[in-house]
């Protein structure tokens, strides 16, 4: 860590002045608030290098001059300072109180900490304490709402977090990655997807700090364009010895249903729709919807209450020369759909050893096994909560002999999926992960300090399917046909691993007592690789013996597999921290990263950052201030890098030799090559500028503590994927940095402590996080608009200068044609001789914006923005005499959603599907609706085309977490010599405030709802212990 | 630690670096041409939406609602520049003909290759060139001509050629590729373009080019260069063990049993999507598309053996024993496109692995008979022998003796050229090529039927995708899209 500021206050100054006197003994203790003897405590004679350490009492001794003064110093604890005199100095007795205020918590700021006071640019931090208080399995989950500037959405509320939460630090850079570099301590991890930090316990992590302005990632250079977190596990104390029990269990369930037809109401649908396209009714029973009754709620067959529980047992402790912090954690929670769940067990140890005086070893090791099932969701247009919206209610679940039953052409007049039938599929996957590092430092002399990190990260994936063989079945002259008309296996294997070494050098020192240096000077080396290899087989003669190794060897069908090259990350950094006299505050960093993944000639990139901090409220003129307790004011300026949209060698003409063609009388497999993709020799990585002001403001003995930042980013060279015209030969997209976009942004954050009592007595605090920014793609270069994101209705997302990432492109619905006046009166849009063939009242009014009396593809244009204008988290926390209650509120304002759900909602109206009971409330006649369309079959008038119709306002207020609990009092606990015992209830997504009409408005970033796995409401009961 | 540490060759991929060096680089070069043929863009999905469903042969059928929309729309002559059909056909050509551009940039100067196997090599990417070229110029018109492979996205986005210059680049493609292709081929190189085949396709595009001596010239040296001849039987010509039969000049390889749910594997999705629907005699239960409409199977003569071949009518008996039903949910007729039928067999899901006849002496044979116009006699050929050839078969009359369902002579020549039409629409029916026939014939825009459902003078060209007009601002869309 970095050094203690330097508080030169003019009395201390004064007392400098007078000649050094002779030394003489000191000893004394230093206790904690408890009272007991607090070991560890540095012990420093100020301005000097003379200093001990306490022993396991809290006990020391040491010679020093008489009235200097001694500076007690200890991680957590305020720091204290008495000066010498002969009456103290054989039994001075000190208490270190500890550290409830955020200047003086320690901020990690990659290779090395800084004093919350001294940091300079923009860094949030998240305490351990607030991850571990949500019953979530991934980090970046508990990690919503609780730092401004960090948008944090989930990609879907499958078990485990597996469907990825994405984190945007800042807002949109690119049109491709914009995940943030992890960095876990100390350790860079390789960028494997949005889910991967479901690996580490939440109650195994003492704090998460996020670089978010450039100043301040630019130590991490090349890979620091989308901000930097960093997470740093819990080491051990000196000590401090504790052993804590941590454990709970409870349900979840949806807290929506979107409500499904049921059979009578989906045979009077399908039976209108076909009659308004002139079709015939063919499935017979339909004729009479009466008889049909209620048939098949599938949303209760697919949705379930579901159990989830975590239980962890962590030890910490030690002494002045070894110190540790080991833990074991076990996590199940099953979906609330039904098939999915998830299981982990962790285990980590980490240990601190002070060799001697001027050797110090440490390491941290975590071990992670993870088993889960999933389902296909919020992807294309099979996912399961697709099919179950999508799944007619004129069928049972079950066939007569127990087997799911499958829709059939001809008695139902459907061919789609049971939804139930995925459950046939036994799918899993196992996942085990090493995350290691071990490092050395070396002091010595004062202040100069190297240390050597290496670390290594292996991830291992298994996945295993197995799907059955289910037999036909003939009752009579029905016949039961069946998708699994063979059993399948198939199994994959998958490593990532990473290799990193890490030598830095830093040199700290007070210069005349006013100036104070830090210098860091480092290099990194780090190794990135990946293998793969699957196999299937077909054919299996039993359903029980699932194994691949039991089918039977194809030749014909194929193995697959790659070893990847690795790619390499060779950096040297360096970093100067300047302080005068605690009030003038610089700090400059740069990095210089060359990464293999470029053309020789074009590895390396330099990415600098500077930036600067005045604290006024350490001038004297604001020393006594009543009010403004601390008044900083910070300004920075850097240029980071992001490669992860580069890809590996695409400056070269690859050949696809995946492309197949059979010849020959037995249907021999040939390979064929051919360039699938257009080279692009320019291809760099992308870089962003950053220009960040902010102030942090404390008041009233810093009662409210404030933090104000804007910024200003600039990304010029964004890589886009540039599709090509097939005339080219080729069909898959370019890379190019070809666009460039900008995201201008405030992140502001109020903590008010209301009550701050001791003991038992009321304590209330009060936390506001507020984010908003704005983000525009200002040039595409010279490349043209391109689509993103489709649906089968046509692209959704469109990429154009002007507009912001993301953005949605379609027709502008105008509610519905009431009558055939309406219909003439309008432009164009389905012609045909036929009636049921052509545009008719009850379909969707497209706006002719361009005037030309038609509705075609000239006629779309911007109709949404999946960005928030704001995004905001509340927390409120109250603790009186032992009860604690947490209220922790979370939203977002201000975004569209495009609801491709509501295409399935509403395909009874066009086809044999069935869908929700919106459309109960289509239109049957002028006035009846100008919302929900007719029921035609074959939709003339296309009105599923991608227009307004299906955008949503996004906007919601949720109560994430409400949290009550009761701690025993310590009277109580010394009886059975605990140190903690709580207990309490939780619930989580308890209310959600929205007007979106899916099962749940958080949809992932880009604000498509494709079937999203819905976020579950959970309720639950935990008990901590603490020993 | 430096650029050395940096110094990383992607030798997990192959690149322009170190391929085309050797024979073997130049067969796999050439493999990739042929692979586009299976796929969606070709047979496996947009020619059988735009030859069989875009004409007056059939109709879309399936599900009935929005099942199967975008064959609908071409089936509704209501096509918008969205239609994932039309924009998959063009990519399909477009891939195979960059496929084929650089064979014929880069074989040419591989060292050390056995002579005869380049010029097979440049052969076959000639053939294939001029089939993605003849496919592109027939349904869109003019289209952007590119031999060479671009190196900048400014030689990819250039205007469309105009559709002569377009036929001139197919005839010389198509005029080399027959000196340079060999007669037959054994073993695993079957299937592979054959000079049959070149001479056939080439008399296929002079008659659609209205150069009719030349077409006759092309068809006659293919009938008589003794290699073809008819199966006696016509439903032997789909059978699984007659692919790359007798009568076959070329055919789309297919293999069933490795890939599931897509067009673009390397079996063919017939059997699956024109089974009957939901009867369960094919291995997902049959998605009945591609119903022959009722005027098509009303046209069928009493005794045309064809029929049962090319149909399924309710009371046709399934492989199991039960029967097709009166009628079908999307086919309210009971009718089916049986051509491409195999039943249950191993497939992954829709593969089936019965290969698609591209080109067949029998066509051959009708192409010298519209070239030649009605003239009789056995040798030389004359045009009304070469029809009756065809129509003997279909009854199963011997081949070559005059019979009671031959085409008398005298017929005029105008009548003739329409008997050629109709023996072409029967006997060729479900073989992707009835809209090409009908555009061709000019049939496309004065079939009452297709008047019924709303065909414009507009349709005799399909719209270009809109994902190419929004890339290529050079352009421009057919007139009426």
């Amino acid at each position: 860590g970095l050094p203690a500021l330097a508080h030169s206050t003019p009395a201390e100054a004064e007392s400098r002045l007078v000649r050094p006197a002779a030394d003489v003994p000191v000893s004394g203790r230093v206790t904690g608030p408890d009272g007991a003897g607090l070991p560890g405590v540095t012990v420093l004679v100020k301005g000097t290098s003379v200093g001990t350490s306490t022993n396991a009492d809290g006990a020391f001794s040491l010679m020093a001059p008489e009235g200097s003064t001694l500076v007690f110093s200890f991680v957590g604890y305020t720091t204290q300072s008495v000066v010498l005199t002969a009456g103290n100095a054989s039994a001075l007795s000190v208490s270190l109180k500890e550290d409830t205020q955020k200047l003086n918590e320690v901020v990690v700021v990659g290779y090395g900490t800084q004093q919350r006071g001294s940091v300079t640019g923009s860094v949030a931090s998240v305490s351990g304490q607030e991850i571990a208080a949500l019953p979530v399995a991934d980090v970046s989950q508990a990690l919503q709402g609780r730092a401004a500037g960090v948008t944090i959405t989930s990609n879907g509320g499958a078990p485990g977090g597996a469907a990825g939460t994405s984190i945007l630090i800042r807002g949109i850079t690119s049109a491709g990655n914009n995940h943030p570099l992890f960095v876990v301590d100390g350790f860079p991890l390789p960028d494997s997807g949005e889910d991967q930090l479901n690996v580490i316990s939440p109650n195994d992590i003492e704090s998460v700090d996020i670089l978010k302005d450039a100043s301040a990632t630019a130590i991490y250079g090349v890979r620091a364009a989308n901000g930097v977190v960093i997470i740093t596990t819990k080491r051990g104390k000196a000590g401090k010895s504790t052993v804590n029990v941590d454990g709970y269990r409870g349900v979840q369930s949806t807290w929506r249903k979107l409500g499904l037809l049921n059979a009578q109401e989906y045979a009077v649908i399908n039976n209108e729709n076909r009659i308004a396209a002139n079709q015939p009714i063919v499935v017979d029973r339909l004729r009479n919807p009466a008889a049909l009754g209620e048939g098949t709620d599938w949303e209760k067959e697919v949705f379930r209450t579901a159990a989830m529980q975590n239980y962890s047992l962590g030890a910490t402790g030690g002494s002045d020369k070894a110190r540790y912090a080991v833990s074991g954690s076990y996590f199940k929670q099953d979906g609330i759909i039904i098939g999915t769940n998830f299981e982990r067990f962790t285990l980590r140890a980490n240990g601190d050893l002070q060799v001697n005086k001027m050797l110090k070893l440490g390491n941290s090791i975590q071990l992670t096994h993870q088993e889960d099932r999933q389902i296909t969701s919020n992807s294309g247009e099979y996912g399961t909560v697709q099919q179950l919206i999508r799944m007619i209610p004129i069928v049972p679940v079950y066939r007569p002999d127990g087997y799911y039953y499958e829709p059939r052409g001809q008695q139902d007049n459907f061919v789609e999926e049971n939804p139930l039938a995925q459950l046939y599929t036994n799918r899993k996957y196992v996942r085990n992960r090493l995350l290691t590092t071990l490092f050395a430092e070396l002091e010595p002399v004062k202040g100069l300090r190297f240390r050597t990190n290496v670390g290594v990260d292996f991830n291992f994936t298994n996945n295993n399917s197995f799907a059955p063989k289910i037999p036909e079945l003939t009752v009579g002259t029905d016949v039961y046909t069946t998708r699994y008309s063979t059993a399948g296996s198939f199994s994959q294997a998958n490593t990532i691993y990473s290799y990193l070494i890490e030598n830095t050098g830093t040199y700290d020192h007070l210069f005349a007592d006013k100036h104070q240096v830090t210098f860091l000077l480092g290099q990194s080396a780090q190794l990135f690789n990946s293998q793969e290899v699957g196999a299937s087989r077909n054919g299996y003669l039993s359903n029980d013996l699932q194994n691949l190794n039991n089918g039977p060897v194809n030749p014909q069908l194929g193995n697959f597999g790659y070893l990847g090259v690795p790619s390499h990350l060779a950096s040297y950094f360096a970093r100067l921290n300047y302080e005068y006299a605690g009030k003038y505050l610089l700090q400059a960093v740069v990095r210089a990263d060359g990464s293999s993944a470029f053309p020789p000639g074009a590895k390396f990139g330099t990415f600098p950052g500077v930036s600067v901090g005045w604290r006024i409220s350490e001038e004297n003129f604001m020393k006594d201030n009543l009010v403004v307790s601390n008044l900083k004011l910070r300004a920075g300026y850097g240029k980071v890098g992001n490669p992860n949209n580069a890809g590996r060698f695409a400056y070269l003409y690859s050949i696809n030799s995946q492309i197949n063609y059979p010849f020959g009388p037995n249907g021999t497999i040939f390979t064929g090559g051919a360039p699938t993709r257009q080279p692009n020799p320019e291809l760099r990585w992308e870089t962003n500028d950053q220009t960040n002001f902010g102030i942090d403001l404390g008041l009233f003995d810093n009662r409210i503590e404030a933090t104000l930042d804007l910024y200003n980013r600039n990304s010029p060279n964004l890589i886009t994927s540039v599709p090509v015209s097939l005339v080219s030969g080729t069909y898959e997209n370019v890379p190019r940095n070809a666009s460039s976009s900008y995201n201008r942004g405030l992140d502001f954050s109020v903590t008010s402590h209301n009550f701050r009592n001791a003991g038992r007595g009321l304590v209330w605090n009060t936390t506001l996080n507020f984010s908003t920014f704005k983000t525009r793609l200002t040039s595409l270069g010279a490349g043209l608009p391109f689509n993103g994101q489709g649906s089968l209705s046509g692209d959704i997302v469109r990429y154009e200068p002007g507009y912001a990432f993301g953005s949605f492109y379609g027709y502008v619905a105008d509610g519905l044609f009431q009558t055939p006046e309406d219909v003439r009166n309008h432009a164009t849009q389905t012609v045909n001789a036929d009636p049921t063939k052509a545009t008719s009242p009850g379909d969707i009014r497209f706006r002719d914006l361009n005037n030309d009396g038609k509705i075609d593809a000239a006629d779309r244009t911007f109709i949404g923005n999946p960005n928030p204008d704001f995004t905001y988290g509340l927390t409120n926390t109250l603790t009186y005499a032992g009860f604690d209650l947490s209220v922790f509120l979370q939203g977002v304002q201000g975004n569209d959603v495009y609801n491709l759900n509501r295409y399935l909602e509403e395909a009874p109206l066009y086809g044999n599907a069935s869908g929700g009971t919106r459309v109960l409330g289509r239109w049957t006649g002028a006035g009846t609706s100008n919302d929900v369309p007719r029921a035609i079959a074959g939709d003339p008038n296309n009105n599923l085309r991608v227009s307004s119709y299906y955008i949503e306002d996004g906007s919601y207020l949720r109560v994430k977490n409400l949290t009550l609990g009761y701690s025993l009092p310590s009277t109580l606990l010394s009886r059975i010599s605990a140190q903690q015992i709580r207990v309490y209830v939780s619930a989580q997504n308890l209310f959600t405030f929205t007007k979106y009409t899916g099962f749940d408005p958080e949809v992932s970033p880009s604000g498509v709802d494709r079937g999203i796995y819905p976020q579950a409401r959970t309720f639950l009961g935990g008990l901590n212990i603490g020993f | 630690c430096g650029e050395k540490f940096l110094d990383e060759a992607p030798n997990d991929q192959v690149t322009d670096a170190n391929f085309y060096k050797s024979e073997q680089d130049a067969i796999l070069a050439v493999n990739a041409v042929y692979s586009e043929l299976g796929k969606g863009g070709q047979y496996n999905y947009a020619l059988w939406g735009i030859g069989d469903i875009g004409s007056d042969i059939s109709y879309t059928g399936g599900g009935g609602g929005g099942d199967g929309i975008e064959q609908q729309q071409l089936d509704n002559f209501n096509i918008p520049s969205t239609n994932p059909i039309i924009n998959r056909l063009w990519g399909g050509c477009y891939i195979g003909i960059g496929r084929a551009n650089i064979v014929l940039q880069k074989v040419p100067g591989i060292a050390g290759m056995n002579p005869a196997i380049k010029n097979r090599c440049l052969g076959e990417a000639e053939f294939l060139r001029a089939k993605y070229y003849f496919d592109l110029v027939r349904a869109y018109g003019d289209v952007p001509l590119l031999t060479v492979p671009p190196l900048t996205p400014a030689e990819v986005n250039i205007p469309r050629t105009p559709a002569a210059q377009v036929y001139t680049q197919i005839v010389s493609d198509l005029t080399d590729a027959i000196t340079k292709l060999p007669t037959t081929y054994s073993g695993d190189d079957i299937g592979r373009v054959t000079k049959g085949a070149a001479q056939g396709l080439l008399a296929k595009v002079y008659l659609t080019q209205g150069n009719l001596p030349a077409a006759a010239q092309q068809a006659k040296a293919v009938i008589d260069s003794g290699v073809y001849s008819l199966f006696p039987n016509y439903g032997d010509i789909f059978k699984i063990a007659n692919d790359n039969g007798r009568e076959s000049l070329f055919e789309v390889q297919y293999v069933s049993g490795r890939n599931e749910y897509t067009f673009d594997g390397l079996g063919f999705v017939g059997n699956e999507f024109f089974g009957p629907r939901g009867q369960s005699i094919v291995p997902q239960g049959g998605y009945g598309f591609n119903i022959p409409e009722n005027d098509f199977v009303a046209g069928y003569e009493t005794g045309d053996l064809r029929r049962d071949v090319t149909i399924w009518k309710p009371g046709d008996v399934y492989p199991d024993g039960r029967t097709q039903p009166a009628s079908l949910p999307g086919s309210p007729s009971g009718y089916g496109c049986k051509k491409w039928f195999i039943g249950k067999v191993d497939t992954r899901v829709w593969d089936s692995g019965l290969n698609i006849k591209v080109m067949r002496l029998a066509e051959v044979y009708l192409i010298y008979a519209e070239a030649t116009g009605p003239t009789t006699g056995t040798s030389p050929l004359g045009g009304l022998e070469a029809l009756n050839i065809v129509r003997r078969r279909a009854f199963g009359l011997p081949l070559n003796a005059p019979s009671a369902r031959d085409v008398a002579a005298g017929i005029s020549a105008q009548a003739f050229k329409t008997a050629v039409w109709r023996e072409r629409k029967y006997e060729l029916a479900f073989e992707n090529d009835r809209w090409f026939d009908m555009k061709r014939t000019g049939e496309l825009l004065t079939s009452p039927q297709l008047l019924a459902k709303g065909v414009k003078p507009t349709n005799v060209v399909l719209p270009l995708p809109q994902s190419e007009l929004d890339i290529n601002p050079n352009l421009k869309q057919n007139p009426g899209y």
